[in-house]
């Protein structure tokens, strides 16, 4: 069984008249137990960029949401100036400066996944094929058989189920940017069959609602230092 | 003037686990000139499961500035009970469970609370800020 101890100490001779020391310690242990210690760790990763662009650090929909995972964050910059703003979703939390670091609990909460259902309507062959999210695949002869094989691809950002002419796309990560419609789906109907779909959202995807996001100050390199520990 | 902290991860079980510490010096926003203005460490209690208690209302601190945050549960309840802290309109961090602590940047743009999960709860809370 792990055992893992995390201790704080806040010390200072001069920013109050009697001093500052305060030092704290505890066993990380997983949610609503007393001894278990948490048992996964990401290790600890660094990750550079060069750009203001802002990032997913932690994707909660990877992880059990309500457990007792904690984050530790480090901004390795030595220039004063650097920070990273560190925020939950879209909510700032606050700027990690050349030097801090930082360490919390961290939710995990779920957003929610993009649905659709796409259906084969017409007339489809073996020679037709339907192209979506850079896959494309040869259909077969009828639309349940092209719902078969569309069931049967795998796509980089969904999943699949269904039956028969159908063919239920699930969005591998929780995102509010991920509607898809018809437009989204090349035919080639190279057989001149009439081969033509539809496609039904069924739920809208949301983000997840504590994604840690990262977005440096400056697009020179920064280097944020990071570990989770978590639990499944 | 100076305010330090230091953090020590201890974990002799995981492969490379050996103890690791890192020290930071409290500077205010892009700077090297120590944050100087504290709340001192504040005791709370409540006796029954309360939503919303308010650490850091943004609206007594400037923006965009390297203030943080201290915040420990020091309940002695069930281990399944919790202090949740939230950030905004209810956007959640993280639980504390008992006995666990965090430390965070704050930029002061957003409110920050917490919620005790059951009666009887207490956790203990410092801020360091710019003003």
């Amino acid at each position: 069984m792990a055992t893992v101890s995390a201790s704080l100490s806040l010390t200072s001779t001069d920013l109050t008249s009697n001093g500052l020391a305060i030092s704290t310690s505890t066993n990380l242990v997983k949610a609503g137990t007393k001894r278990t210690g948490l048992d996964n760790t990401s290790g600890v990763g660094r990750k550079s960029t060069e750009s203001l662009d802002q990032y997913t650090l932690l994707y909660a929909d990877e992880y059990t949401s309500d457990k007792a995972h904690k984050v530790y964050l480090k901004n390795t910059s030595v220039v004063a100036s650097e920070y990273f703003l560190i925020s939950i979703d879209d909510e700032p939390m606050g700027r990690l400066y050349a030097g801090d670091f930082a360490i919390f609990p961290w939710s995990a909460t779920d957003g929610t996944k993009e649905v659709a259902t796409l259906t084969f309507t017409g007339t489809w062959t073996t020679s037709d094929s339907l192209t979506f999210d850079g896959v494309t695949v040869t259909t077969g002869s009828g639309v349940n058989a092209s719902g078969a094989a569309m069931r049967a691809a795998v796509y980089p950002n969904w999943t699949t189920s269904g039956a028969d002419a159908d063919c239920i796309f699930t969005a591998k990560k929780s995102r509010a940017d991920q509607e898809i419609d018809a437009s989204e789906m090349t035919i080639s109907d190279a057989s001149g069959s009439d081969a033509t779909i539809s496609v039904a959202t069924t739920t809208n995807g949301l983000d997840d609602a504590s994604n840690i996001k990262i977005t440096p100050s400056a697009a020179t390199t920064m280097l944020l230092e990071y570990a989770l520990l978590y639990e499944l | 003037m100076a305010t330090t902290a230091s953090f020590t991860l201890n974990a002799p079980d995981f492969t490379g686990g050996s103890s690791f510490t890192v020290s930071t010096q409290l500077y205010k926003a892009g700077t090297t000139t120590a944050i100087d203005q504290f709340t001192g460490i504040a005791r709370i209690f409540k006796e029954a499961a309360t939503n919303n208690i308010s650490l850091v209302d943004s609206g007594d601190y400037t923006s965009d500035k390297a203030h943080k945050l201290y915040v420990k549960n020091t309940s002695t309840t069930a281990a399944n009970t919790y202090i949740l802290m939230e950030i905004a309109s209810d956007e959640p961090i993280g639980r504390l469970f008992p006995g666990d602590w965090m430390f965070i940047p704050v930029d002061g743009t957003d409110h920050i609370k917490a919620s005790t999960s059951a009666a009887g709860m207490s956790f203990e809370w410092g801020f360091f800020h710019e003003g």
